[in-house]
């Protein structure tokens, strides 16, 4: 699956400050493999209490979220409250 | 009054039923923690250090161990060594100290006897040898060169490049977008501004409590109130180096939470003492405990710089955000780096947020952290621009409005918001033209709040004669219970007076996350609605087989299994007739929902603060509000109403009054509420709640949260406001009397800009 994956400023230390890149996997983990394949350190990046926006949806726990090819994936901070 | 997009026709959401706990809470009924006593129960007492920073060089409780009626004292030595690199380890050596104590009133070892007043002479017997340290009190202090360190093993988390040594700044954040200096070049007009805040308490009326009884077989039972027991029983098996499956956490009745309690203090103590001692152990703090070891939420260092064009729209942004978390590493900056440009369209802007420690009592959540201060902030210099620019405070705002589609700080674009749809109400509100008195004034400010989803299950419990009971995990803090029930009456048609929303404990329901981020109706909601969904189906499968015709033929309908088939007509059956004849049908009728929560929709609110200055002595006295919120759907609009009544009030105490103090050794010197001063009912007015309603696509009813986003307003509104009335821009919290005074007073009349 091809998937257009967006990063929040404060993750893209390993792409060279690049904000957007393509990936491939058919479940968030998955594309995190590949995105550390491709920016190695990334993977760490993303796995240590990111969440993800797909379609709109905020998820919190994204690993086994499914994507379809095409999917846009936004990578962001978790967040906590109150 | 509730501004409503269209939306279904709802027969039970959205009407207003007496709580189904209410009468037992307005008549004492209600068993809070403290109110729970065992036979034969001791009695706990924390001892706590004296000093804000010291290492512990030996305790000795020999001379505790042997006074009357003492059957327990522990340390941190009862308790598995815990690693800096364990994902919890802040909290374990907060809950009872190891080498170092890393501020004054933290825990260092905890007595129980059979009375408190020989609990309290036996902890004042425990011998703690010290060697005080420099304590750092302030953000100056923190990250001055050479300063003393809290945390040996700290390495700056964020950094680039990476920290080579060790500091009291524990994170890094930052967030850009756009060219900042090109922002800054396009822009007509540029202001910065600096701003202070200090730490504040949640000041919940309920001191922390429990009551734990451990077994001679391992297992434990803890009552207690929290937002959330099943992080109690992870936390407490966690310092014990227990599996979770030995303790069973029971949810007392909570007396206010707001963030505070969602970690905890006192359990794990109690658990130890009453397995030492072989006898239950009740621990209730006194409010000196809870301000000095609890709570309090981050004091900060604020300074951004807005440049906006002549014709209003903001071009650039750059902010420079500093948050004490206390003696711990805190996610206030995170959290701040995340909301402070996060409602409005700011196309160039960089942020950089750091985290820094000191030795004050472990910063805990408060409704929406961190956020009403980058509000305080961010609120106050646009009210500076749109005077400035000669242009409505609330129509400035309009026009930089985020809205659907609009990216985010961190870059996803937004799904259907109704931030402009709150600052509409507020501006079409007559409140917003009514007249103002001699020395009064007018301020509004907007707020915002991600809100989360997380981990809920629920359980539906028919019963013989068709009424339910829907037990959750979640703690009812804000009247939740009445929302479940109301979910829970839409989707199965029996009447919400005959569902009994329950609260269950660790063994009785399933997995559930803490009560937080305005998360419980929303996330808990969802959970009810999918076990009343398949409850839905299983009632229709029933139902079939009483009619003896094919379930694709059942529809269900207002509470009846209604025939749709078309072998002649067939009498409806009520929830009742088919609970009636369950055992013949197949047995009792019970079904489950657990989730995980996707898609908590974004809270967005406005407020109206009119207020009068004295002028002689500068008290502030809010005689008008008026609070726009989101709700998406108002479950119960009472309790929407009463969400954002409550953080209005908290707000607009932590806006004049409340702060803590503390003296040059980092003791705190007002830890009552006589000397922190919480506004009480007769400081308010009645706060006009107007529920704006923009479904949350991602929930079956559409709801957003409520609880926290109410919070953040309240501190900009009030600033705003006083300026209205006195032309002085205050940028230092609280704006209690005397700064006020003395803002009057100095400088013309104005404090600066």
């Amino acid at each position: 699956m091809a998937v257009r994956v967006h990063l929040s400023s404060n993750l893209r230390g390993p792409t060279g400050g690049v904000a957007e890149v393509e990936a491939d996997g058919s479940t968030v983990g998955a594309l995190i493999d590949d995105l550390d394949r491709r920016y190695p350190g990334l993977g760490d990046a993303l796995r240590a209490g990111v969440s993800v926006v797909i379609d709109g949806l905020l998820i919190a726990h994204p690993e086994y979220e499914p994507l379809a090819d095409g999917a846009q994936v936004y990578f962001v901070p978790q967040t906590a409250g109150g | 009054m509730t501004v409503t997009e269209s939306k279904p026709s709802y027969k039970y959401v959205g009407t207003r039923p007496v709580r189904h706990d209410g009468l037992e809470k307005v008549t004492g009924r209600a068993r809070f923690a403290a109110d729970l006593n065992m036979s034969g129960q001791l009695h706990g007492i924390v001892v706590r250090s004296p000093h804000a920073h010291a290492r512990i060089v030996s305790i000795d409780t020999s001379d505790a161990e042997a006074m009357d009626g003492v059957k327990a004292v522990i340390t941190g030595d009862d308790f598995p060594a815990v690693d800096p690199s364990h994902r919890q380890y802040d909290m374990c050596i907060n809950v009872i100290a190891r080498d170092k104590v890393l501020y004054e009133g933290h825990a260092v070892a905890a007595v129980a006897a059979s009375t408190r007043d020989q609990a309290q002479a036996a902890a004042a017997a425990v011998k703690v040898e010290y060697e005080v340290l420099p304590a750092v009190l302030t953000i100056d202090q923190a990250m001055a060169p050479g300063a003393p360190l809290l945390h040996a093993h700290m390495m700056t988390a964020g950094a680039n490049p990476p920290a080579e040594e060790p500091s009291n700044i524990s994170n890094v954040t930052r967030f850009s977008g756009g060219e900042l200096d090109a922002g800054f070049a396009e822009a007509d007009l540029v202001i910065e501004r600096e701003f202070t805040t200090q730490p504040v308490h949640q000041g919940y009326i309920e001191p922390h409590a429990c009551v734990a009884d451990t077994g001679q077989d391992g297992h434990t039972t803890i009552w207690c109130s929290s937002q959330g027991h099943f992080n109690v029983r992870s936390s407490t098996a966690t310092l014990l180096g227990w599996e979770n499956s030995r303790i069973r956490v029971i949810p007392a009745e909570i007396g206010g939470g707001f963030g505070g309690k969602t970690t905890i203090y006192l359990e794990p103590l109690a658990v130890a003492l009453s397995a030492k001692a072989g006898r239950p152990v009740k621990m209730v703090m006194t409010r000196d405990e809870v301000f000095r070891a609890t709570g309090p939420a981050p004091g900060t260092k604020l300074r951004i710089k807005l440049g906006v064009k002549s014709d209003g729209d903001l071009v650039a942004g750059d902010a420079y955000l500093i948050y004490t978390n206390g003696a711990y590493a805190g996610p206030g900056g995170l959290l701040g780096a995340m909301t402070v440009f996060e409602s409005y369209k700011i196309p160039n802007f960089e942020i950089e947020a750091l985290d820094v420690v000191i030795n004050t009592a472990r910063s805990a959540a408060y409704r929406a952290p961190a956020a009403p201060l980058t509000a305080y902030a961010m609120e106050t210099m646009l009210d500076e621009i749109a005077e400035e620019l000669g242009i409505d405070p609330i129509d400035f705002r309009i026009q930089n409005a985020v809205t659907e589609g609009d990216p985010s700080t961190m870059g996803f674009p937004f799904a259907r918001i109704g931030f402009v749809e709150c600052l509409e109400a507020v501006r079409d509100h007559p409140n917003y033209k009514a007249p103002l008195g001699p020395n009064q004034g007018r301020g509004v400010a907007a707020g915002y709040w991600f809100n989360i989803g997380e981990s809920s299950s629920a359980t539906v419990n028919l019963n013989e004669d068709g009424t339910a009971t829907v037990v959750t995990g979640s703690p009812d803090i804000g009247g939740s219970r009445a929302s479940m029930a109301l979910m829970a009456a839409e989707e199965l048609g029996i009447d919400v007076y005959d569902i009994r929303p329950v609260v269950g404990d660790t063994e009785a329901v399933g997995f559930t996350d803490v009560t937080e981020g305005s998360r419980a109706t929303f996330a808990t909601g969802m959970a009810v609605v999918e076990a009343c969904r398949r409850m839905v189906v299983e009632l229709r499968g029933r139902a079939a087989k009483m009619m003896g015709v094919d379930v694709d033929d059942i529809d269900w309908m207002d509470g009846q299994a209604v025939y749709t088939g078309s072998d002649g007509e067939k009498a409806p059956l009520s929830v009742a007739e088919i609970t009636a004849k369950a055992k013949r049908t197949g047995g009792p009728l019970t079904a489950t929902g657990s989730l995980e929560a996707h898609g908590a929709g974004p809270g967005f609110a406005v407020h109206l603060c009119d207020l009068e200055v004295d002028p002689e002595t500068g008290v502030v006295r809010v005689v008008r509000y008026t609070a726009s919120q989101d709700a998406g759907t108002a479950i119960h609009p009472s309790y929407v109403e009463g969400q954002i009544q409550g953080g209005v009030a908290q707000g607009v105490g932590w806006a004049l009054n409340e702060e803590y103090i503390y003296d040059s050794d980092g003791v705190m010197e007002n830890p009552s509420f006589l000397d922190y001063r919480v506004p009480v009912a007769s400081d308010l007015p009645m706060i006009d709640a107007i529920i704006v309603e923009v479904p949350n696509p991602a929930h079956p009813y559409g709801v957003r949260g409520v609880g926290e986003t109410g919070i953040v307003p309240p501190i900009p509104a009030v600033a705003n406001a006083i300026y209205d009335a006195t032309g002085c821009r205050i940028r230092d919290l609280p704006m209690s009397p005397i700064r006020v005074l003395d803002a009057i007073t100095s400088n013309g009349g104005s404090n600066g800009s």
